[in-house]
Order: structure tokens, then C-alpha cells, then sequence
């Protein structure tokens, strides 16, 4: 089983729509873009950060930092030197490691990379991937397209047992050692070479299921004018109502701070 | 349907299309997030990610490769806990299967020819599309300074892929010769 990063539980950021909250994810994407001020950046970030605190608790806020850290660092470590303008901070041997305007520009890029992961980690973290696929498909995406993508998720799981299992076969009977070999690990691509043989088991068995599923496909009437089936339509009404309001009203005061002070 | 067993004239039928590009977008996705190979020096991992994008440029065709190449590797991002890299991944990689099909496409070859000397130009731009997609867009998130430290790791991956893109392609070709008839 392939394990995703949705949990389920109860919380304001689990009961609002997938729509609305798809659309609000797409806005604070583009807000962490703006030429904004440092302090009003870091303003929506404590926001985003306060908002995954309150409704997931606290301890999920390292989750997503924790994978991002080491580039975190590179990113405070290297950006500085490409921004030798303002006034010198740290200078090694006559060069200008470090300006205020390139500390600034660290700072900023370490807002917005923070940010567009928070906003993502909290919309999948709180977001049913079944619901993800239905809110596509309610902003238009086609029926081929949500059916293919819904068809991979299924089919993760079983393309990972294949490969586990053919390579614990391949494992079991693998090629008898010849000369010196075994007195040297091998390098990448060595290793890449003897994963060959188990990878293209894997393809010529994946391979061999299309016809397979596209039979299965063409029984439901997938590609005829009249479908047999189609994907259950999200609900309307109040409870998108309200999630569209809540979501209104962050992004109206979203656009506000940002028109006050700029 | 005229042909139940190998793909054959089925190829061209919508039922095909789609269930060709979802199991190879969970093809592409098992290579990019369980398939790793560990890299000695800096005890990181190599995902294979590309080589499931050139083998399917190369075997299925560019259409295939655009939309598996790009979704399997932005559903690879969404699970793994990636996701903030999931739309450049589509758009980068999705990019990266079209052209490097496009130009294998320029002479596939038949069924009983297995090596593509265009499979290496088709190799060659995809590199370029795909390291280059990555230091763009590594640009605006990250900025240049770690997008550039990113893109020896990004050469090296697709390296990889063409290093193990291109014996797949043979060896299922060889191994699986209805596979030829999958492509369009």
C-alpha cells in the first residue's frame, strides 16, 4: 500500500471544500510570488504556519520543514554571493560574501519556499486524494484524464508489489560470480546494470496489462459517445457555500494587507 | 477490437489510450519513488524516474511520454511529500518525455530493429529540456545558487536514464515484441 500524506480526522481545514480550498491553495501560491514587503511575506508565512498549528497541532509543522531544511540552508548559504549590491556584511579576502541586499533576497526566497510547502503540506495533509481527483473534474478536467489518473493511483501499489517481488526473485537466482568479480563493489552504474534484468521484468509484466485493462475499459464503455459509468459529482450547495465565504473573505483580506502596504 | 492479446489495432482505441497512460504514469511514479539507486559519495539516492520516461518516449511515443513522464513523476512528488515540486515536475518532466519522443518518432523503427541511433539526440534534448526546466524554475523558487547546486545531481539522474532507458527499450522490445505495436 502506498501511503499518501492525507489524514483523516476532524478539523475546520478537513471540512471545507476541496474546490474552495484548491482555488485558495492557487492564490497564496501566487501571493508568496509577489514583490511584497520582507515583513509582510513573513507575515502571510506566520499566518499559513498559525492556521496548520491550530487545526493539525503543532508537531506537523516540522514535517514538511524537516524535508526541506538541507535546502533551506543552501539557500541562506548561497544566495547572498550572487547579490553583491547594498552594503557589504561579510567580506573574506576582498570578496563580498554577504550584502544586506543579498541577506534580504536569502530571507525572501526562504519565505516563499517555506510557504508554497506549508500551503501544500496542509491541503494534502487535510484533502482525501479521492476528493482531489473529484474537484479536477469539477473544474473541467475530462473524463479520460481524471480516469487516468485515477487508474495510476490504483495501479501504484501493484506496479511496487511487481517490482518487490520480481526483484526477491531475481535476488533468489542471480547470476553465478565470474573472474574477480564480487572483490569489488560496483559503481552507479554498475548497480544501475544489474537492476536491468528485474526493470524490464517489471515493464514487460506492466506492459502486458494494458490490453487487459483496456478491455476491462471498453466493457465499462470507456471511449463509447454513452458511458456506462461516470465520477460522482461533488455536493453543492451550503456546505460549498460556506467554505466558498471563508475562503472569499481570507483572500479579500489576502488582497487588503497587500494594497495597504505595498 | 479486433486484437485482445497484444495490443495490435487496439492500439488506436481511446480504452487503449488511457489505460497505456495510467499504468505507465504508475510505472513512472513506482520508478521515481521506490526504484533508487544509492549514489556512494554523497549517500544520497538516484531515483529512476527518467528512465521510465525515456524507455516510454522511446517504446509508446511522445503523447505517452507527456502525459506519463509528467504525471508519474508529479504523483511521485505528492507522495513522497513533495508536492510544492509537483506542478514543475509535470510541466518540466511531461516536457522532457515529449521532445525526447518526438525525436525518436523521427525514424522509430520496426519490430525486428532495436537500436535507434536517434534514441540518442532524442536523449540528449530531453537532458537539456529537463535540467534546464529544473534550473528555470529552481531559479524563482530556491533561487540560482541552490538551483545550480541541483544541477549536477539532475545531469547525473538523466544520464542514468539514458544509460538504463535504452537497454530497457532494447530488452523489452526484444523480450516483448508486441510492444512495438503499442506505440502512436
Amino acid at each position: 500500500m502506498i501511503a499518501t500524506l492525507y489524514r483523516a480526522q476532524e478539523g475546520l481545514l478537513h471540512r471545507l471544500d476541496p474546490r474552495a480550498k484548491l482555488i485558495h491553495v492557487l492564490t497564496l501560491v501566487v501571493f508568496f510570488f509577489l514583490p511584497l514587503r520582507l515583513a509582510h511575506l513573513a507575515g502571510y508565512l506566520a499566518a499559513v504556519a498559525l492556521v496548520i498549528a491550530v487545526c493539525l497541532g503543532p508537531a506537523e509543522l516540522w514535517r514538511p520543514l524537516r524535508m526541506i531544511l538541507p535546502i533551506l540552508v543552501l539557500v541562506l548559504v548561497l544566495t547572498p554571493p550572487f547579490h553583491r549590491e547594498g552594503v557589504r556584511v561579510l567580506v573574506v579576502g576582498g570578496f563580498p560574501l554577504a550584502t544586506d541586499t543579498g541577506l534580504r533576497e536569502a530571507a525572501r526566497l526562504i519565505i516563499r519556499f517555506t510557504g508554497i510547502t506549508f500551503v501544500f503540506f496542509a491541503y494534502l495533509r487535510t484533502t482525501d486524494p479521492e476528493l482531489l481527483v473529484l474537484s479536477f473534474r469539477w473544474f473541467g478536467l475530462p473524463f479520460g484524464a481524471a480516469l487516468i489518473v485515477s487508474i495510476a493511483f490504483q495501479y501504484i501499489p501493484t506496479v511496487k508489489a511487481l517490482y518487490d517481488q520480481v526483484r526477491d526473485a531475481h535476488r533468489l537466482r542471480q547470476a553465478a560470480p565470474t573472474g574477480s568479480a564480487g572483490s569489488r563493489r560496483p559503481g552507479l552504474f554498475g548497480r544501475l546494470a544489474a537492476s536491468i534484468p528485474a526493470l524490464t521484468s517489471v515493464l514487460i509484466l506492466s506492459v502486458r496489462r494494458i490490453p487487459v485493462l483496456a478491455m476491462a475499459l471498453e466493457t465499462r464503455g470507456v471511449g463509447r459517445r454513452q458511458r456506462r459509468s461516470t465520477y460522482r459529482p461533488l455536493p453543492s450547495g451550503a456546505a460549498l457555500l460556506r467554505s466558498g465565504a471563508i475562503v472569499l473573505g481570507v483572500e479579500a483580506l489576502l488582497v487588503a494587507t497587500a494594497l495597504l502596504f505595498t | 477490437m479486433k486484437d485482445s492479446r497484444n495490443g495490435g489495432a487496439l492500439a488506436h482505441s481511446p480504452a487503449f489510450r488511457v489505460a497505456a497512460l495510467a499504468i505507465l504514469t504508475a510505472v513512472t511514479a513506482v520508478f521515481t519513488y521506490i526504484v533508487r539507486i544509492p549514489v556512494a559519495p554523497t549517500r544520497g539516492y538516484l531515483n529512476l524516474g527518467d528512465v521510465a520516461i525515456y524507455f516510454t518516449a522511446f517504446t509508446f511515443g511522445p503523447v505517452t511520454a507527456l502525459v506519463s513522464g509528467g504525471l508519474g513523476t508529479a504523483l511521485a512528488d505528492v507522495i513522497s511529500g513533495y508536492a510544492q515540486w509537483a506542478p514543475i515536475s509535470l510541466l518540466v518532466h511531461g516536457l522532457q518525455g515529449l521532445v525526447a519522443g518526438m525525436i525518436a518518432g523521427i525514424r522509430p523503427g520496426s519490430g525486428s530493429r532495436v537500436f535507434n541511433p536517434y534514441w540518442l539526440a532524442a536523449a540528449a534534448a530531453g537532458t537539456v529540456v529537463m535540467c534546464g526546466g529544473y534550473l528555470l524554475a529552481g531559479n524563482f523558487m530556491v533561487g540560482l545558487g541552490a538551483a545550480l547546486v541541483e544541477l549536477p545531481g539532475n545531469l547525473l539522474q538523466n544520464l542514468a536514464g539514458v544509460a538504463g532507458g535504452i537497454p530497457l527499450a532494447m530488452a523489452v522490445r526484444r523480450a516483448y515484441p508486441p510492444v512495438t505495436e503499442m506505440r502512436w
